[in-house]
Parts: structure tokens; sequence; C-alpha cells
């Protein structure tokens, strides 16, 4: 718990000193959810009936992706955990971590929960602002989704977090993951719902979507803010991100030791 | 020859703003404090003269070499070389000079030296036989053989700092700047680069500036220093002159037979070392060693072992330093 | 005249030494193939998925945005296979390599550019054409000979114009060290327009795009033109080689400004 408040406090003095840096970052969240929101309103104008929701809920669907994306983007953070342990590895310096007391896994966690929670304050908070102010977001439906979508989006960063580990352990197969961690993006992009709600791919997508973890990290708190879901279901949907949490962390657990069994035999 | 005049470079640099707003208001209207990096220098070089340009960290010795290269215009004073102004005759200036930076190198990361200095060859368009002439005495005097198809990245530094002064060289430039050449380098390699720059220097007259902390550089290297201090110069000369300016102080060691006594003159400092010896540090001048000595054994103690020093050129040069520091 | 000829060869003998380098540790071709094929996948995917929901986005079928996404990719493709360092200018001033520069006799500009060159980018080209075919073939686009030139007016200018832009963008760090904030200011922007049409996003944004930030120049009025939409008047399509024309003259006057300013004040 001191690690994590050390590193918040950390990046709140990195963000005093950059300062200018936050107010252009807060215009490209805005740009990005104003396109959305015309692309929305776009293609609302043309069948309404086609969009599967509300003109105002589909646009605030949109709009909390982008805002959220600044927090949830695999790469957003610069200490995320594929871009740390790409360039220990790269550099040599992976040898450091494996002396170190605590598992580079929770050392990691703490670090990157410290700095997506302050992203989240101090860049998706006014994001949201700007959209219910300026754009016409929506406030969660009932207070029940505020709460649970809160729950939410903590488990979807942290299935973010399990699978970028994971990403991460792939640079002691392939030492170089620039081209994997872009496919990754791709990926992402297409199966979390970021981009385009799930409802709208064709069947057989959203089945093959259903069976995969990506959904959790966006669509399903987004679907609870914006109140798409029953009551059963939000329970539900938490439950199914639960799951894929523990089992993304222990499964990155298991790689990882693995990996360190290596580096200790072979002495790095 | 370097024809330096009144040269001064000012930074100024922007001051980090309290208070509210204080990120928006250094946007719009910055406040800075201004810092002379170097304050109206003068010094001329003579061509073939090999000179150490000394001075602490930020005394303003890299801020010179950048502006006697070129790369930084000065803010007033003129600098000539080779009758050229390095910052307005800026091409013509660099066929003239050759500049190697002890810290980074300028040759390129991914690729053997030889390719390097291939592409160097074209940059600075050196006819066929004067880059073979070169390259073959380059690689005699620095022994660049072995290391000439390897990518930069796996030299080793001494290696590396050979390649570059032979890429610094290769258009056999007038005048060589060399930035602490040897700073990090391991003893052996250390040794056989300064037997090249004096080599180059000698035999070849090109005129040599050099920064460096190493003060055996100073001695094998070069018979002038310039001693900058806070953008002004504090000497130029000599170095045998900076010992006899500087050096005013002498120090010996004497070590007892038994308990070391108190030491209570005027002037005199005494310092027990661990091993029980004493350092005895004095104003040359003031005493006679005789004269202390006496004093000592007056105490009733005897001296088993005595060694005098005069103060080297590091002390001085530390000293130079530490004076510099507290002005 | 030489001059400029002296130039240009060593501009190709950097490029050749660079590629040289690169080819140390090959990347993998086919597998960076396949991961530019999947990153672009998620647009593609997005475009085909709102296609077959919506049939259309606006007036604009299939074949019209696939066209539009086409043209995008060519264009970044010549800044991201020629004209990547050019981002690293701040890195370059940092780590005192800039100064290396100054210290050739060479310009520094090609000196920067010569030092990187990214043959995976070629993918984005290849996938970028056949795109662009694709779109046309399915737009049923009518082909004459003053199309075929347009379009490589077209790209030319677009190309000249996403360079421009991230040239003076990294420009801005000889005067500031914050450069990489704005950029990815732009990088939202060209998030919008490489795969919806402009029109889509109201007046203002049309206004931004096309007089302040020309990218739309890149694709959308290529593609208007192109393939006969209604969306703009063809002379203001026309223009975008005066674009180009003024941003390159823009550029190497802020250039200038800069190494100026380089001089007198260090990194």
């Amino acid at each position: 718990m001191k690690v994590f408040v050390n590193w918040f406090k950390t990046e709140m003095r990195a963000a005093g000193l950059y300062r200018a840096d936050f107010l252009l970052r807060l215009c490209y969240s805005f740009i990005a959810m104003y396109g959305v929101c015309s692309l929305w309103q776009a293609l609302y104008r043309q069948d309404p009936g086609l969009v599967g929701r509300p003109l105002q809920a589909m646009v605030t669907y949109a709009m909390l992706a982008v805002a959220l994306d600044i927090v949830f983007y695999p790469s957003a953070l610069k200490s995320a955990p594929q871009n740390y342990i790409a360039d220990q590895v790269r550099t040599g310096r992976i040898d450091t971590d494996l002396l170190r007391p605590r598992d580079l896994q929770s050392q990691l966690l703490t670090r990157n929960a410290a700095v997506a929670l302050f992203s989240l304050l101090w860049l998706v908070l006014p994001a949201w602002l700007l959209g219910v102010f300026f754009l016409g977001m929506e406030l969660p439906a009932t207070a029940l989704c505020a709460v649970a979508f809160a729950v939410s989006v903590a488990l979807g960063f942290f299935i973010l977090f399990s699978l970028n580990f994971l990403l991460g352990l792939v640079c002691f197969v392939t030492l170089d993951i620039r081209q994997i961690t872009m496919a990754y993006s791709g990926i992402l992009t297409i199966l979390s719902g970021k981009l385009i709600p799930n409802w709208l791919y064709p069947e057989w997508m959203q089945a093959v979507i259903r069976a995969l973890p990506f959904r959790c990290i966006f669509e399903m708190p987004l679907n609870i803010y914006t109140g798409a879901l029953a009551e059963r279901e939000i329970v539900l949907g938490i439950c199914l991100q639960g799951f894929w949490a523990l089992a993304l962390f222990c499964f990155g657990r298991l790689a990882w030791r693995k990996v360190h069994r290596r580096l200790s035999v072979q002495g790095g | 020859m370097i024809s330096v005049k009144k040269l001064t470079k000012t930074y100024r640099i922007a001051q980090p703003q309290e208070g509210r707003f204080a990120a928006l208001r250094s946007l719009v209207r910055p406040q800075y404090a201004i810092r002379r990096a170097v304050d109206g220098i003068d010094f001329d070089i003579q061509d073939g003269e090999a000179v150490g340009y000394i001075g602490q960290n930020g005394a303003g010795k890299s801020t010179t070499i950048k502006m006697l290269s070129g790369i930084l215009t000065p803010d007033s004073g003129s600098i000539e070389v080779n009758g050229l102004t390095p910052h307005i005759e800026r091409k013509a200036h660099l066929q003239n000079i050759g500049v190697v930076f002890g810290q980074k190198t300028s040759l390129w990361w991914d690729v053997p030296v030889i390719d390097s200095l291939r592409i160097l060859k074209e940059m600075y368009r050196i006819e066929d036989g004067r880059f073979k002439r070169n390259l073959e005495m380059f690689c005699g005097l620095l022994d660049l053989e072995p290391f000439l198809g390897q990518p930069v990245r796996q030299l080793s530094l001494g290696q590396r700092v050979r390649a570059d002064l032979a890429a610094a060289l290769m258009h056999d430039p007038h005048v060589l700047f060399l930035d602490e050449p040897t700073i990090g380098v391991d003893v052996v390699a250390k040794e056989r680069l300064r037997e090249f720059i004096l080599k180059i220097n000698q035999e070849r007259k090109v005129t040599v500036l050099l920064t460096t902390h190493d003060v055996v550089d100073m001695e094998k290297l070069v018979d002038r220093v310039i001693v900058i201090n806070a953008g002004s110069i504090l000497y130029d000369g000599r170095l045998q002159g900076l010992r006899e300016r500087y050096g005013r102080e002498r120090r010996m060691e004497l070590a007892f037979e038994g308990e070391p006594p108190e030491i209570s003159l005027p002037g005199v400092q005494a310092k027990k070392q661990k091993d029980g010896k004493v350092t005895v540090t004095f104003a040359q001048g003031q005493y006679a060693v005789d004269e202390i000595l006496f004093h000592i054994r007056q105490g009733g103690v005897s001296i088993r072992d005595i060694t005098i020093q005069n103060a080297d050129i590091e002390q001085i040069v530390r000293d130079i330093y530490q004076e510099g520091g507290k002005a | 005249m030489g001059e400029v000829r002296f130039q240009v060869k060593m501009y190709v003998s950097l490029l050749k030494m660079t590629m040289k380098g690169i080819l140390e540790y090959r990347a993998d071709f086919w597998m960076s193939l396949v991961s530019v094929a999947l990153l672009n996948g998620a647009n593609i995917v997005q475009i085909s998925v709102i296609s077959w929901r919506f049939h259309a986005l606006g007036n604009w079928g299939v074949g019209d945005l696939l066209t539009l996404y086409g043209m995008f990719m060519i264009c970044w493709s010549i800044f991201s296979i020629f004209f990547r360092k050019l981002s690293k200018i701040e890195d370059e001033i940092v780590s005192g390599s800039f100064d290396i520069y100054l210290l050739r006799p060479v310009s520094p500009f090609l000196q920067l550019v010569g030092g990187d060159i990214n043959y995976v980018g070629v993918c984005d080209t290849m996938l970028g054409a056949a795109l662009v075919a694709v779109g046309l073939y399915m737009a049923e686009a009518q082909w004459g000979i003053g199309h075929i030139l347009w379009f490589a007016v077209f790209i030319l200018s677009g190309g000249t114009i996403v360079v421009c832009i991230r040239f003076l963008i990294s420009c801005v760090t000889f005067w500031t060290t914050r450069g990489s904030a704005l950029s990815s200011v732009f990088t939202q922007i060209y998030l919008l327009i490489q795969k919806y049409p402009v029109t889509i996003f109201g007046r203002a944004f049309r206004v931004l795009v096309t007089g302040i930030v020309p990218v739309a120049y890149l694709n959308f009025y290529p593609a208007v033109y192109l393939l006969g939409k209604p969306d703009a008047p063809a002379w203001l399509c026309m223009l975008s080689p005066v674009v180009a024309l003024v941003l390159a003259c823009l550029s190497a006057i802020v250039w200038k400004g800069g190494l100026r300013h380089y001089h007198s004040c260090g990194g």
C-alpha cells in the first residue's frame, strides 16, 4: 500500500511538471469524443432502428469508451508491464528484477494501478465532465449502475493488466515484441467493444467474442454505465469479469514462475 | 592559428514559476535567468600548438569548444580559426577541423567502422589516394585493423575512441578539438590514445585543443594550459608555471616511533592518518622543512620516516577549482 | 547544382548505410506484414461492420470508405518509410547526436532523415494500394487517364503534407521540449479522418482539417475527386499540390529558424 501511495505521488509530481501536456491530452480526448459522437449521430440519422440503442445511450457508450481508453489503451502507461519487461530484457537489466524481494508481477501491478488511478482522476474524469457538459453524454443510469460501473472498471483494468503482463513475458521467447504489440492492439480494438459495440457484429463473431476475455475490458463496464444490463445481468457480468481476472492473473503467475526458473538456471 | 577575442556566450534558463496558474504563466511569459557560460575570454593558439583546456564541469569548456567548432553562435566577441569565422563560414570551417567527443561517438552505431569511414570520405570529398594513405596510417598507429569490420556498438570504449579519432582526422584537418577524449578509458588504452595524439600533433603539425580532467593527459600531451572557471580564464600559460604559481602548498608525511605528537605551529596543519602517520601541510616560504622538524623533535619524539612532496598538478587543479567554487 | 547533386548523393549513401545497419538485426518481414494487416484490420473490420449493418455511412458506401482508408495508408506510409526519424528530433537534441550532424559538411536535415529507413512500411503501402484498388472496383468508379495522373499527384501531395506536418510539430522541440503531447493531438485527428469522410464531423471540423491543418488533403479530397462524390467542389480537391507546396515552404522556413535558434541557444 505504501508503495502504491508512493507511485501515486510520483505520478502526481510528474503531472505537476507537465501541466501544458495535461491540457493537450484533454484536448486530444475531446477531439476523439467529438469524433465518435459525430459518427453515431450520422449513423443514427441514417437509420435509428439499426443502432439497437437510443441515440443518447449509444453516444454515451462510444464517448465513455474513448475516455476510458486513456487508461485502457494497452501501452498507454509508460510503466505498462509489457513495455517495462521488454525494456528490461533488451537492456539486460531484468536480472535486477529477479533479485528484488517482491515478485515482479505484484510490483508492476502496484505501480500500474497507481498510475492508472491517477490518470483516471486527472484525465478521464475531466474528459468525462467535458462529455457531460458539452457533448450530451448521459450520467449513469442509476446509482447502482454507477457503483457497479466503478467495480467493473477496476476489474477491467485488472484483466488488461494481466493480459499485458503475459504479452510482456513473450519477450523472453522472441526478444522483440513491438510487432506483436501492434497486432495485440489491433485484436484488442476489434474484440473489446471499444470501437464498435459487440452487438453490431455478425452472429458468429459475437459468439467468438463472448468466449474471449477482451469484452470484459470495455464492453462490460460501458454496458453497465449506460443501463443496458438488468440487475441480474450486472451481477453475472461482474462475476464473469472476476473469473477472467482470477484466471489470467494465475496464468500470468505460473508463466512468470516458469520464466523465473529458466532465467535462474541459465544465470540470466 | 586560432584567435579568440572577448568571446561571450550567455544562456537564458527558463525559471520555474511558483503560485497559481504558474504553468500557464510560464507558457505565456516565461521568466529567464541569465547565465554567463563564457564571459569575455581571449586567447590565441599558434599553429601546431597543443593546448589543454581545463576547468570544472560547467565552467564553460564545452560551450567554448562548441563555439570554436561552429555549433554555437557567440553572443559577442570574435573567433577566427585559420582565418575563418566558424559560425559564418561554417562549411569551409568544417573541412578544416576535426572534433572528437569522448562521451559520444560520431560514428554510425550499427554498421562496421570501415563503412563509417567510407561515408565520411564521401562527405568530406576525400580523394581515393589520400583516403587510402590515411587509412593505412591510422590503422598502423591506432591498431584499427582488428575491429574495422565490427559494428561500433560492439567495440570497447577504448576501441571506439580510437575509431572516432581516426574518423575525425580522415580529412586532414588542421585543427583537432578533443572533448574529454580519455574519459572512462582504461590505463593501457589511454596511453595508446595519448601516443597517437602526440604523434599527430608533432609529426602532422595538427593544432590540438583538448579538454580533460586527467592530469596525466595534461602532463604528457600539452605544454600550455588554459584554466577556465565560471566563464573566465584563470590561468593561461605553461603547465610548469601553473605549479609555480598555484603550488604554494607543501606537504610532508611523517612516521613516528610510538605515539605521534601534537604539532602546534601557527600556519601549519597536521592531520593524523589511519596508519599512524601524520600529514603536515604548510605554505611554501613560511617555514623551512628543518624548522618544522626541529620543532617536533623538541617534544622528544623520534621520527622514523619522512616523505616530502611538492603539490602535484592534480592537487593544484583541485585547489583552483575549489577556490573558484568559493568565488 | 553540383551542390544539390552532392547532397542527394549523400542522402542515398546514408540510406544505404542505414539499411545495412537495420539488416544487422533483421525484423521478421512476414511477422511485420501480419501485424500491419492486423493493426489495420481493426479499422477495416470497423468499416466493413458499419457498411454491413448500415449499408453506408451517409452517402459513402463501402467501396468509397475503403478507398478513403487506402489513400490515407499510402500517404502515411511515405512518411513512415522515409521520414520516421523526423519524430525523433527531440531525442537527437537531448542525446547530443544533433551536434554531430552540425559538425559534418552535409545538410543536417538529410543526415537526420537519412538515419532511418523503415522498409517494413512498404507493407502499409501495399495494403493501402490493395484497398484503393478494391474500393474503386466496389464503388464502380469511372477511371480515365486524367484520374490516374491526379491519383499520382494526390499521393505525392498527401505524402508531402503528412511529412511536413510531422516535421513542423517536431521543429517545436527547437524552442520548447514539449512536443509529444501536441503530436498525440494530431494522432487523434488522423484517427478520425483516416476512415470517416470529413463531412460527418460538421462544418467547424471541416474548416479545421481543410484550412488550418490540411489533413483532409491526405484522403478525403482525393477520394471525393476520384470517386466523383458531391461532398466538395472539384477545384477544392485540386488545390492539393498547392497546399503541399505551401506547407513545404513553411517547413523550410521553420527549419531554418529552428537551426538558427539551436545555434544560438544550444540544446
